[in-house]
């Protein structure tokens, strides 16, 4: 029995068999997914397609039950959520690397795009480290075609003085190599700082 | 979970020293490692340093000038330091950073880098025998 035939059965008990077909169907279509590449781990796409397309056939007070036995399905197998990190000291740098790497990793990406948001990463999680000494780092996946990373670094620190010097590689630190900030701009798609007296908040977003 | 990668070998090769990095190696450990691979190089008095980076699955700007004032030390010392096994995801983040490892000698893999610095191969050549297309004389 393939997936096909599960999610068919698993319907059919709420719905007619014609009509379980036509939602599984209706699920597969929009972006297409052929049966033979409806393997475990992409239920995680399907699963909540499925469940909007049966809304036109099923009977509302089933719905619920529904929802939980397609849950039930995905398992851990669900899109990763975002994930925050709170950074206060050096060691939480390694914490956020491997926060990050979960992240790429369920989307299946490797390679450079991995290496990417696990590079930012590590350059604004040591900044808070070493600059601020507290702050936070949120990693933020975001599905589509193709998947994103968001990551927003924030902080309460004094801000990042002479922040253009440092955009524009003027600026060489003593203990490193001055190029945290300017290194994750130039690594990612998009990038935006915001830094003044209340603290520096820093977003970019990587394409995977 | 940084506990797992505690102990960083320093593998002695004869007169040469030979330091495969693994995982992910937070700042203190990696400046540790630069201390501890110092004091091997002066007890030992080798003449050549070898740092296989194949192992390690993030390489930033920190690790990177960490990486350069290991081997600036190692040259002040008179010691020589060759860098291997930078995998193309690190080599094409860096490029794109911007990070430079200046006066750092690379080697695309730890062959190279021994070769680099001084080993031979004797004997027959083993990948051409494993091939099946080597033949005595055949040079």
């Amino acid at each position: 029995m393939d997936q096909y035939d599960r999610l068919l059965t698993l319907l059919s008990g709420y719905v007619s068999p014609l009509n379980a077909r036509s939602v599984l169907n209706r699920a597969l279509s929009h972006p297409r997914i052929e049966r033979h590449q409806l393997v475990e781990r992409r239920l995680a796409e399907i699963v909540p397609r499925i469940g909007r397309a049966a809304q036109l056939f099923i009977d509302p007070a089933r719905s619920d039950s529904l929802e939980k036995e397609l849950r039930a399905l995905v398992g851990d197998r669900a899109p990763p959520t975002r994930i925050l990190v709170e950074i206060n000291g050096e060691a939480d740098i390694v914490r956020a690397r491997a926060a990050g790497r979960r992240i790429c990793e369920t989307f299946e990406i490797n390679g450079f795009s991995v290496q990417k948001v696990a590079t930012i990463i590590s350059e604004l999680s040591r900044n808070i480290a070493s600059y601020v000494g507290r702050g936070q780092l949120e990693i933020v996946p975001i599905s589509g075609r193709p998947p994103r990373v968001q990551i927003v670094a924030e902080d309460a620190g004094p801000g990042i003085s002479g922040i253009d010097r440092i955009l524009a590689g003027q600026y060489k630190s003593k203990t490193g190599l001055g190029l945290g900030i300017l290194g994750s701009k130039r690594l990612a798609d998009r990038f935006d700082i915001q830094t003044g007296a209340g603290g520096t908040r820093i977003e970019v977003e990587v394409i995977l | 979970m940084e506990e797992r990668y505690e102990r960083i070998p320093i593998i002695q090769l004869w007169d040469q020293l030979l330091v495969p990095l693994q995982g992910d190696v937070t700042d203190a450990h990696a400046d540790r490692l630069c201390d501890e691979v110092l004091e091997r190089l002066r007890r030992t008095e080798a003449r050549g340093l070898a740092v296989d980076i194949t192992g390690l699955w993030v390489v930033d700007s920190h690790l990177c000038a960490t990486l350069s004032r290991l081997a600036a030390s190692a040259q002040l010392m008179g010691t020589k330091t060759v860098l291997c096994g930078m995998s193309p995801s690190i080599a094409l983040t860096l490029q794109t950073m911007g990070v430079e490892l200046t006066g750092v000698k690379m080697a695309l893999d730890l062959e190279e880098a021994l070769e680099w610095l001084g080993f031979r191969v004797a004997g027959p050549d083993h990948r051409r025998e494993l091939d099946g297309e080597w033949a005595p004389g055949e040079d």
